[in-house]
């Protein structure tokens, strides 16, 4: 049986192979460790009982050396040394018996091999084919691709038809899931390569999570993506030995690889959520994994090997990308679960050899770990137990949380208001421990509320990517500095920040950032910088992105204005009110339309999802001296700062982010404007009063002087609302009012507020546009009103008799009293 | 001839409307009695504080936190045109469920009966003065007549924001 020769010779080889690298073996030298690694997950594939060769002792040795290596490669041992003198006895170990014994005991128990022995051995020589041999020996025996060396024994590489059986879907899904983290670790770790003098350390943070993706992709059969990780290993594996300069060109092979192989992810993703055919689409692959196999064996320079037009290393991105990467959202959600059971699959798989899984997902979780830049688990993985790893973390629906954060919401109500009852003040027993629930329901709440939150690192470091496809493709020198990723705020927040973010960091390099040529001319360094920064700034989140470009010009943004309709000639606009025009629809001050940027759809998209996540954004901008941008934002959605104010016996909230400033004027502050509409006067800057009891139909007019004024500001331009009383200031929990009230203009949502009851949450765009449209229709507004003492305003909240005047007087004086109870 | 065609008129009303009888809640509205499916009921509370919205009809009292959930509250009197009363002691809010939550505030909930199809009749004519179409039927109870309402109707044949404003009087 051929089989069974090359298992055993196979074999040999392995344990021949492990005692040499044993000999010379450093606890440092990666390389060698990882090509250990491979021979051991290999002999232990080899000798598991269901294999042609079956030897139980070499396979738990196998198996344990396996665990032990990679518990070096990833630094993972307690003890380095120890572990490398282990390693080192147990490879002395296997090759003694191993001159042996297997052909001895392979005569005793190799008569049957069935169908499952075959597909074995099939895998392997299918799917690891040439990782045990040395890189020199490996890429010397293929590459048929490039014209200079026609002679190879080696055919180009051929996709196979990919099935996915219906067992299988749930480990794949769960594969998708974890390799789109680590592709993604692996574009920050590529920039970091990049951006590194002495990129050999770096390296190690690149490899391993193409090691992981390799070794899954391996075990579940996923042949292309298998051997697409692999031989981007091989590059990597010849950088981090010196063999190979890191160049551009290679960082550009490894970004188009990882292009690949996200549409490959992607296209096993949409496969699974739907599943069409027998067969999984998958992007062809092939040319381009002979370009890298050409570039590893050095045949062909990368650059030249990728500029040369060869359709494939572009065409799989290109055709494949929409469409998987629109599914790619919705294929999560089937997967959660499949981490935890990926140790059964295992078994399920490959009988009694569960080793290579198992370090496949201690490799994913310590490299994701080290990718966040926290330190990876160090679990007693030299003595073959699972790490404490894997406990660090658990998926949770979104919903689920979401339902906890209301419900905690409702406790720290109904316990406010437990705690107002008059009996606990009585009673001391029930007083202390009734506080020492108090206690323990804030904490709830802050762990509820942490639960959510997760740190924008990631979100930054995607646009790493960008500034440089973007600054490449624009001739820039850009270099972007990202500070304040640590900071937390909500997963929703997270999410939806993303696009704006990459439209804006987009802006900032291709029309804020200027060529090299025009920056030296202007006195200034060659390389441009985008300074990507958040930081906590209250109850809010401050995300900045400024650059040392060009800045905006307010005379140029406003001839474009006028240009564009949006401004009338002869408006008077403040440089913000300029700067603010960019977000306007359909306004692009780039002369030219780039395939990056500048058709002016963008930025009011973007600043449309900024206010969607209650968010604000503000430009500061100096001619020639660069522009910031900075997106203020709620840490989550489902609270906001508020503040608290009375109106017309009602209170409403404002939220906290669109208040500017809170004042009681002086009478000389205030105009009236032909006895309809008033002014105040703050700071030079004469703003419009808006009088919301009377616009909401709550009470009459009221002298701004006996109350209080709340500057806010929408849209750039400040409107002041005219309120009895500022009541404080509180955190609340929004609440939708339900669709019965969609139409309500001015009013966002409402809020439970301390003692129970509702509050309304205003919104001041809505306030605007019911203010100027009841200034248009209204007829003269009767000044009478101003004769009357201004109501309540001084008076004490629990003596408030408002009158609404909607409502019948009559009834309402007896209303009242029940409703302030 | 009157009553015959009256017979007639109720026979065909009958074959095309379905079987009513089933249990409801009665309660108090300005001296007459009303009864609401009692499917339709989720719970009743007591009055509570109601906070007013603007751009409202009148008849919207306000919203209302239902232990957490914010529902809107409809004075019933009010809806019907009918004189508003202080609130006292016995007024309360029958939430409802009408595809979403809603209170509806009435002067006394009485109890639940059990109305027979036999014993609805369906809602008299009396002319343009009366809306008929919230009524379901006239439910007899014993000597007493209740008047069985269709509270889908009631809650959903109008919007709930007005948005001409209220102010400038």
């Amino acid at each position: 049986m051929s089989n069974e020769t090359e298992a055993n010779h196979d074999i040999q080889v392995f344990v021949r192979q492990l005692s040499e690298a044993a000999d010379k073996l450093l606890k440092d030298d990666l390389s060698t460790l990882a090509k250990m690694h491979g021979w051991c997950e290999q002999l232990s594939e080899a000798t598991n009982p269901q294999a042609s060769q079956p030897s139980p002792t070499m396979h738990a040795i196998a198996a344990s050396l396996a665990q032990n290596l990679e518990a070096l490669i990833l630094g993972d041992a307690q003890d380095l040394d120890q572990t490398v003198a282990d390693v080192v006895t147990m490879i002395a170990e296997l090759a003694d018996p191993a001159s042996t014994s297997p052909s001895a005991q392979s005569a005793s128990t190799t008569e049957s091999v069935d169908q499952s022995d075959a597909e074995v051995a099939a895998r392997l020589a299918d799917v690891f084919d040439e990782e045990p041999r040395p890189v020199a020996e490996a890429s010397g025996s293929d590459g048929a691709t490039t014209p200079v060396e026609a002679a190879t024994s080696v055919p180009p590489y051929e996709s196979q038809p990919l099935v996915i059986g219906e067992k299988e879907a749930e480990f794949v899904a769960g594969f998708v899931e974890e390799a789109r983290e680590h592709i993604e670790a692996i574009e920050v770790a590529v920039l970091d390569v990049e951006k590194s003098s002495d990129g050999s350390a770096k390296i190690d943070d690149l490899f391993r999570p193409f090691h992981t993706i390799k070794g899954m992709a391996g075990f579940l059969n996923l042949r292309d993506v298998n051997c697409l990780a692999h031989e981007v290993e091989t590059l990597l594996d010849q950088g981090r030995k010196g063999q190979r300069q890191i160049t551009s060109d290679l960082i550009d092979l490894i970004f188009e690889t990882v292009d690949i192989l996200k549409v490959q992810i992607e296209s096993i993703a949409g496969y699974l959520t739907n599943p069409e055919g027998n067969t999984v689409p998958q992007p062809p692959v092939g040319r381009f994994i002979d370009k890298l196999r050409a570039v590893a064996a050095g045949r062909s320079v990368c650059g030249v090997g990728l500029s040369d037009g060869s359709p494939d290393p572009e065409a799989p991105p290109a055709e494949t990308a929409d469409a998987p990467t629109a599914e790619a959202s919705t294929a999560g959600a089937p997967v959660a679960g499949a981490e935890l059971t990926a140790d059964d699959q295992s078994r399920d798989r490959k009988g009694a050899s569960p080793t290579q899984p198992q370090v496949a997902q201690q490799t994913s979780e310590a490299s994701s770990g080290a990718s966040l830049g926290t330190a990876p688990a160090s679990g007693p993985a030299a003595t073959g137990s699972r790490p404490a790893a894997s406990d660090q973390s658990v998926r949770i629906e979104t919903a689920k949380l979401d339902a906890l954060v209301d419900m905690v919401g409702e406790l720290v109500i109904a316990q406010t208001l437990v705690e107002a009852n008059s009996k606990i003040a009585e009673d001391p027993k029930l007083s202390k421990d009734s506080g020492q629930v108090a206690k323990i329901v804030r904490d709830v709440q802050e762990v509820a509320m942490a639960m959510r939150m997760v740190p924008i690192g990631p979100t930054f470091q995607r646009m790493a990517r960008l500034v440089r496809d973007v600054s490449r493709k624009a001739d820039k020198k850009v270099e972007l500095i990202i500070s304040g990723e640590d900071t937390e705020l909500d997963k929703n927040v997270t999410q939806q920040i993303g696009d704006p973010l990459v439209h804006m960091v987009r802006n900032a390099v291709d029309h804020g950032i200027e060529l090299p040529q025009d920056r030296i001319a202007a006195g200034k360094s060659e390389v441009g910088h985008v300074h990507l920064s958040a930081a906590h700034q209250g109850g809010n989140i401050v995300i900045q992105i400024q650059d040392d470009g060009k800045g905006l010009d307010p005379e140029k943004l406003i001839a474009k204005g006028i240009e564009k309709g949006i401004v009338q000639p002869g408006e008077e606009l403040t440089d913000e009110q300029a700067y603010s025009l960019i977000f306007a629809p359909g306004f692009s001050t780039a002369a030219q339309v780039t395939d990056i940027s500048g058709r002016g759809v963008g930025m009011d998209v973007v600043k449309r999802n900024i206010e969607q996540l209650r968010g604000r954004t503000e430009i500061a901008s100096g001619k020639g001296r660069g522009s910031t941008f900075s997106i203020c934002l709620p840490l989550t959605l489902a609270i906001i700062d508020g503040m608290v104010v009375r109106v017309g016996g009602e209170r409403f909230i404002f939220p906290t982010i669109t208040i500017e400033q809170a004042l009681r004027p002086r009478p000389e502050q205030i105009t009236t404007v032909q006895q309809k509409g008033e002014v105040v006067k703050v700071r030079g800057r004469l703003i419009p009063l808006i009088q919301l009891g009377e616009l909401f139909g709550l009470s009459d007019h009221i002298d701004p002087c006996q109350a209080m004024v709340v500057i806010a500001h929408n849209d750039g331009r400040q409107i002041g609302v005219v309120v009895e009383e500022l009541l404080g200031q509180q955190q609340v929990v929004i609440k939708t009012l339900g669709e019965r009230f969609e139409s309500l203009r001015g009013v966002s949502g409402a809020a439970i507020l301390g003692d129970g009851r509702v509050g309304l949450i205003l919104e001041m765009s809505g306030i605007t546009a019911a203010f100027n449209e009841r200034h248009l229709s209204s007829k003269v507004t009767p000044t009478r009103s101003r004769m009357k003492p201004p109501p309540r305003a001084n008076q004490d909240r629990e003596e408030e008799t408002s009158v609404a005047p909607t409502s019948p007087p009559v009834t309402d004086e007896r209303l009242t009293p029940v409703m302030t109870c | 001839m009157e009553t015959v065609a009256e017979i007639t008129e109720q026979e065909t009303r009958a074959e095309t409307t379905r079987d009513i009888g089933g249990k409801y809640l009665t309660f108090h509205l300005n001296n007459e009695e009303y009864g609401l499916e009692i499917l339709k009921v989720r719970e009743i509370i007591g009055i509570m504080d109601i906070t007013k919205v603007p751009q409202t009809p009148e008849f919207v009292e306000g919203v209302i936190n239902l232990r957490g959930k914010v529902i809107p509250v409809i004075d019933l009197r009010a809806r019907f045109g009918l004189e508003r009363t202080e609130y006292n002691e016995e007024t309360c809010i029958i939430v409802v469920d009408v595809g979403m939550l809603m209170g509806i505030i009435v002067d006394t909930v009485q109890e639940v009966h059990d109305i027979p199809d036999s014993n609805i009749e369906p809602p008299p004519q009396l002319g343009a003065v009366v809306d008929m179409n919230f009524i379901l039927g006239m439910g007899k109870v014993n000597d007493d007549v209740k008047i069985l309402l269709d509270i889908d109707k009631v809650l959903n044949s109008d919007e709930l924001v007005q948005l001409q404003h209220a102010a400038g009087e």
